[in-house]
């Protein structure tokens, strides 16, 4: 009886087969579930994975180190997409590592199978290196576990004395380094786009200077040391030039350095405060804050025809913009209801989300992908530093020593 | 009566007259001649008894005619006779006396005769009477049978009409008979168009479930797809990948197939991932239902996902 009904649906089939059609067009915003099979490195490696907020890692007993030992059922029954396997060998001084990613759903589908030679990296960094080969494959965007963070660490000594550090580590907090210790403050620093250098403000010398200083070796050059306000310096993208804030001329204005010809050049006049300068991803143009509108906005000025148009339109406040690599996302300090936050700007729709919701933060810095920001915030009285993902789903708090932890900025990606 | 029959009375009545006046006739004669001494000869001359008795109007006709003749022949006879008689009177005394005893014989004979005839004028007359009768009686019955015929056509009229009645009777019969068959043969498609028409009907309501069902199996996969989908969210929302998926009875997710890549990676192996996880996908039970299942061809494209940011 039911063989005319099946030629009646005929023609929902569009071949002989009766194949019949459906049209998936909605899933799950959720975090790509990864199992990591025990190693030296799967701590390290989860932790990365996890914080960006695109991976949710699952545990597993079973540890397989190669494709032909894996049991895809296995994996399969504890809800993992994919599965890692590394395995470290050492040779003298060199490591080897191999890794391998497979898909354990999809009948063991190896999406990765590389090794390469770790020679005197320490296994965190191993680890990173992974971490960022695999958030790639994954999710086919560059990962950022191996960039570095920098920040001002604040120790206060009693007596009034505090000491200000300028600190590098690692972006998930680890491996810190001090790279320039002072009695004076130390403010803004900012990392060229090699990596090899950092911009910052120093008051050693009982006024605000800007000083790079070379991350590997420690030299340090002046850049400029003008009366007032000098501050905020930033590195355009082809890290030739510096954007920084003067109020030589009066009020804090934006000002260009160009670091090889040791010109400086001003970009924004007017009777307005304009500060916090960063440039967008093809250096023609600087994002900023000003307060011409009244309050604190951010405006984009124009570097060709110095035309000003302003960005942002959500809320009484939006200062300290840190625009992402491909220029689309913009991390903003966002004053709402509840007190400064952190928020993302699309930079293309002009639609605003909150990132934080508990007030207290400031100094947004965005990852090199545009997937995390590094924000400073309070715990108590102390100074913290924060790492929320740009889809709102993971906040870490960075591990720090003691002191107060102000003012991150985040590494470009490093070779 | 008819003329014939009145013709044939009279003729007879007439001729019985004659005959009797005949007879008179004769015997007057002989009585005459017997007086006047003529030759008894006459006496011994054997009378003619005229015998009419026949009913038949012609052979009374011809009696009477043979009568006539009779008649005649007799008197030339006579003539004749008496010439001998004259010539024999001297001759014939002596036979006389003979001849008066044969005279008288034949007088007693003769009157026997006459009683005889008397008898059968009677008879005759009774006959007459009789046959008159007798033609009344025919008369009558013809009349009777004439009336009988009337009667028996008219009832023949009768059976024919009758007849026709009932001709008429099953005509209309037959007629309304066939119309009867034609109105239920009429009735009977009518019905059966009716039954038909229900048939399709539940059918088409049978297929309106089934459609119903068919969709709520189809929903049923595509929650299912939904919920293991993860979704990227850093790909062209316009990209489509395309698979063809394999289901065995129960839904276990036999092979699955790519059949055109979105030219993303990520998004090819998001939808393959969100399928295998999926298995085992949520069929109809019914053999025939799942049918339509066996071979699913899946588009996915990450139209209605909210991207971040």
């Amino acid at each position: 009886m039911y063989r005319k009904l099946i030629l009646a649906f005929a023609f929902l089939s569009a071949s002989a087969h009766a194949t019949l059609s459906l049209e998936l067009t909605q899933g799950i915003n959720s975090a790509l579930p990864i199992a990591i099979v025990k190693s030296s490195l799967s701590d390290v490696i989860a932790s990365d994975l996890k914080n960006s907020g695109r991976f949710r890692t699952i545990d597993g007993n079973e540890t397989p180190h190669s494709v032909n030992e894996v049991n895809s059922l296995y994996w399969r029954g504890l809800g993992a997409d994919n599965l890692l396997i590394t395995n470290v060998t050492s040779s003298g001084s060199t490591q080897n590592v191999h890794v391998i990613l497979l898909d354990p759903v999809s009948r063991n589908n190896v999406l990765l199978d590389k090794t390469f030679q770790a020679n005197n990296m320490d296994n965190r960094r191993i680890a990173h290196r992974i971490s960022d080969l695999v958030y790639e494959r994954l999710t086919g965007e560059k990962g950022v576990f191996s960039t570095k963070i920098a920040y001002i660490l604040v120790k206060e000594l009693g007596g009034g004395q505090r000491r200000h550090q300028l600190i590098v580590a690692d972006v998930d907090g680890y491996n810190p380094h001090g790279l320039l210790t002072s009695s004076q403050p130390i403010m803004s620093p900012a990392w060229a786009p090699n990596g090899r250098e950092i911009a910052y403000v120093s008051f050693e010398q009982k006024r605000a200077q800007i000083y790079v200083v070379n991350v590997v070796n420690g030299q340090r050059r002046l850049i400029t040391s003008f009366p007032g306000i000098n501050g905020a310096p930033e590195w355009s993208p082809d890290g030739g030039r510096l954007a920084i804030v003067l109020s030589k001329s009066g009020k804090p204005k934006i000002y260009i350095v160009d670091l090889a010809a040791r010109s400086l050049k001003q970009v924004t006049f007017g009777l307005s405060i304009d500060t916090e300068p960063t440039w967008s991803p093809d250096g023609r143009s600087l994002y900023f804050t000003s307060d011409q509108g009244g309050a604190p906005q951010i405006y984009k000025l124009n570097l060709a025809n110095n035309s000003q148009e302003r960005v942002t339109f959500d809320g009484p406040f939006n200062a300290t913009a840190s625009v992402s690599h491909d220029g689309t996302q913009m991390a903003i300090l966002h004053r709402t209801g509840t007190g400064y936050n952190i928020a993302i700007q699309d930079l293309r729709s002009g639609s605003v989300r909150d990132l934080t919701f508990a007030g207290h933060t400031q100094s947004p810095t965005l990852a090199p992908n545009g997937r995390m920001v590094l924000y400073a915030t309070y715990e108590g009285t102390r100074g913290v530093l924060n790492l929320v993902s740009t889809d709102g789903k993971v906040k870490v708090r960075l591990p720090s020593q003691e002191g107060h932890v102000q003012e991150p900025s985040w590494s470009p990606f490093l070779s | 009566m008819t003329p014939t029959y009145k013709r044939a009375l009279t003729l007879s009545g007439l001729f019985h007259l004659v005959i009797v006046g005949v007879i008179v006739a004769d015997f007057t004669i002989h009585e005459v001649f017997k007086l006047s001494g003529t030759p008894t000869a006459m006496q011994n001359k054997p009378v003619d008894i005229v015998q009419a008795v026949a009913m038949d109007t012609q052979k009374v006709a011809e009696e009477v005619k043979k009568l006539e003749a009779k008649k005649q022949a007799e008197k030339a006879r006579e003539l004749a006779h008496q010439r001998e008689l004259e010539r024999q009177a001297k001759a014939a005394e002596q036979k006389r006396i003979q001849e008066t005893k044969r005279i008288q014989d034949m007088k007693l004979k003769a009157d026997a005769e006459l009683k005889k005839l008397r008898e059968e004028k009677l008879k005759e007359t009774k006959r007459i009477q009789e046959a008159k009768l007798e033609q009344e009686k025919l008369k009558k019955e013809h009349e009777k049978e004439t009336k009988r015929v009337k009667e028996l056509k008219k009832l023949h009229d009768e059976q024919v009409k009758l007849a026709k009645a009932r001709q008429e009777k099953k005509l209309a019969e037959e007629k309304r008979k066939a119309e009867e068959e034609k109105k239920r043969q009429a009735a009977e498609a009518a019905a059966k168009k009716a039954k038909e028409a229900a048939l399709a009907a539940a059918k088409a309501e049978k297929l309106q479930m089934m459609q119903g069902e068919l969709n709520r199996y189809k929903m049923l996969i595509l929650q299912t797809l939904s919920n293991n989908w993860i979704t990227p969210d850093n790909v062209d929302k316009q990209l489509k990948v395309e698979y063809e998926i394999h289901i065995a009875p129960g839904g276990a997710i036999l092979n699955v197939t790519l059949i055109k890549s979105s030219g993303n990676e990520q998004l090819d192996r998001s939808a393959r991932a969100a399928i295998y996880k999926s298995s085992p996908l949520p069929v109809p039970k019914d053999p025939d239902l799942f049918n339509i299942f066996r071979v699913v061809h899946l588009s996915v494209r990450p139209e209605g996902f909210v991207t971040s940011g």
